[in-house]
């Protein structure tokens, strides 16, 4: 054996490849080696993850839905009772000229009324007697009211608003019809649509609660890693007291450890993923359901194409390992730069 | 190699361990430290190793003054010591073979480069044999052989050693001195920490002996010029 001092500097030094793989072949060996404590802290990983995962995913069908929906926002303007053709030609044309406005459809109180007989299943002939030209009075004169078989429905028009710019279409659809308010011979607005306003307002609720959700899990995931790293460490106390003795770096120490908090973070975040998909076979049909009774009210059937939202299940897998590898790492690193000092010889 | 110039060490609890404290060991020197348990032997090992800094004087080891190190420096400081613990310090959940290669991984050795050294490291100290057995499964000698087999594979400038025979009869105690007596011969500087008089003072080296942090005696056969001491 050579004892020349000299030796180590010219000597061949391991590629930083195989030291790595080396670091990570002996984290992997050691999470091997207590299988309960990384079997639990793998299922505390998934299910941390699981949960604002799921609801993202659910606020992603339903705004995908929304999208879908919103394409036919509508706004009901309703006439002043008796309005003549000329004037609604006239009040119709002028709206055609606002650049909001997409297109429009005239519905007259005769059709209004043949509508609602439809929906409602009156017959006709009790229709027919509100179509009538002239008010007549009650056959009961005694009790002296008055009963106007007159079509008691406005002339409407159904005005399809067009988004410019990156307003979507519901806020357009307000916009404009906050300008047909003023216009004259016009009784009332509508935007057609509260419905999808709430379930707007729904979905943001859903997302705001699943990134709140997410910041918390990801303090506890922290914690929960962090605190599985620091024991480990401290488990190897003394291996890593003789391993400074002999000139090892914290930064050479804390390697298997950073590795072990990565593997952790990826297997939580695969974990979570396959639980995910469970937990959509489960009640995705039931969501899908829900969804599909709001796309009933549009009239538009199948609006949610939720089943496809979640099937793209695969773009969740890398989003759910980027971030439980990001926290593992970062709970690592954390951990063991402190635990590493406190282990002084 | 490593120069004490009134260096003193006193802990927080106010405890002082060294006092003033001036000798220097050259390179390819071998020397004893002695004296009674807490005399001061294991601080002034903790100071040459970086352990403790001192608190007063001033220490040169291998060309760094210890008590401005920092601790980046401190851990290649450390590749250049080899050092033997009483109790060897082996870490059991790693066969004989990979003991003695962890200064070379530390290090940083590429592995097939590393493995002629630890061959020899441990051809050296006789336990080629037993390179794949745990350490658990070796006798005390053996595991205090694997010990030195690890301070010297990273061909250090210094070996430090704390009570290397302490727990061993007197035949292998005097195998494991002739063992480190190798060393000096090609250039290693020696500071090994003993109570065992009766041991260190046949073998005819230098020796330090510390009573209550100080240098009360200092026998040096080797050299005429060593043996007065201010103390």
């Amino acid at each position: 054996m050579s004892t020349k001092p000299s030796a180590t500097a010219s000597l061949k030094r391991v590629s930083r490849l195989a030291e790595h793989r080396r670091e990570s072949a002996r984290a992997l060996s050691r999470l091997r080696s207590a299988p309960a404590a990384t079997l639990i802290t793998l299922l505390v990983i998934g299910i941390a993850l699981l949960l604002p995962a799921l609801l993202l995913q659910l606020q992603r069908a339903m705004s995908a839905g929304i999208v879908a929906l919103e394409s036919e926002a509508n706004i009901s303007v309703y006439l002043d009772l008796g309005v003549s053709e000329i004037d609604t030609k006239r009040v119709s044309e002028q709206l055609l000229q606002l650049d909001e406005v997409d297109s429009l459809e005239i519905i007259t109180p005769a059709q209004a009324l043949a509508q609602l007989g439809e929906t409602a299943g009156l017959d006709s002939e009790f229709l027919a007697s509100f179509d009538s030209e002239v008010s007549i009075r009650s056959q009961n004169e005694d009790n002296n009211t008055w009963f106007s078989p007159k079509n008691p429905l406005p002339t409407t028009l159904v005005v399809s608003a067009r988004a410019s710019g990156d307003e979507t279409l519901a806020e357009a659809a307000e916009r404009l019809a906050n300008q047909i308010r003023g216009v004259e011979r016009v009784e009332s607005v509508t935007v057609e649509g509260a419905w999808l306003a709430r379930l707007q307002a729904l979905t943001q609720i859903i997302r705001r609660t699943a990134q709140l959700l997410g910041l918390l899990m990801a303090v506890g995931l922290l914690t929960a890693i962090g605190n599985t790293i620091r024991l480990s460490v401290e488990q190897r106390r003394d291996e890593i007291r003789v391993s400074k003795l002999i000139g090892a770096s914290d930064a050479y120490i804390a390697r298997p450890f950073l590795y072990s908090g990565l593997f952790l973070g990826v297997g939580g975040g695969l974990l979570a993923w396959l639980l995910q998909l469970v937990v959509v076979g489960l009640v995705g049909h039931e969501i899908g359901q829900f969804l599909e009774l709001y796309a009933a009210e549009a009239g538009s059937s199948g609006a949610f194409a939720l089943s496809e939202t979640l099937q793209r299940a695969g773009q969740e897998l890398g989003l759910l390992l980027g971030a439980g590898a990001l926290l593992g790492w970062l709970a690592a690193l954390v951990a063991s730069r402190r635990a590493i000092a406190a282990c002084e010889p | 190699m490593i120069t004490f110039d009134r260096v003193s060490k006193r802990y927080p609890g106010g405890q002082q361990a060294l006092a003033n404290l001036s000798f220097s060991l050259a390179r390819g020197e071998f020397a004893f430290v002695t004296g009674h348990s807490g005399a001061g032997k294991s601080t002034l090992l903790k100071l040459v190793l970086g352990i403790e800094k001192p608190s007063g004087g001033k220490l040169v080891v291998n060309g760094n003054e210890m008590g401005l190190i920092s601790s980046k420096m401190l851990s290649l400081h450390r590749r250049q010591i080899g050092t033997v613990f009483q109790d060897h310090q082996l870490l059991n959940d790693r066969s004989v073979y990979d003991n003695v290669a962890l200064p070379l991984e530390i290090s940083g050795l590429d592995p097939r480069e590393g493995k002629r050294r630890v061959r020899a490291a441990l051809d050296k100290v006789g336990l080629l044999s037993k390179e794949k057995l745990l350490p658990m499964a070796l006798s005390g000698g053996e595991q205090q052989r694997v010990g030195i087999a690890r301070a010297v594979v990273n061909t250090p400038r210094i070996i430090l050693a704390d009570e290397p025979t302490g727990n061993l009869d007197p035949e292998l105690s005097a195998e494991i001195m002739a063992l480190f007596a190798q060393f000096m011969s090609v250039g290693v500087s020696l500071l090994v920490a003993s109570h065992d008089r009766a041991l260190i003072d046949g073998l005819g080296y230098r020796i330090l002996t510390l009573e209550e942090g100080r240098l009360s005696a200092e026998a040096n056969p080797h050299s005429a010029g060593g043996s007065a001491n201010e103390h």
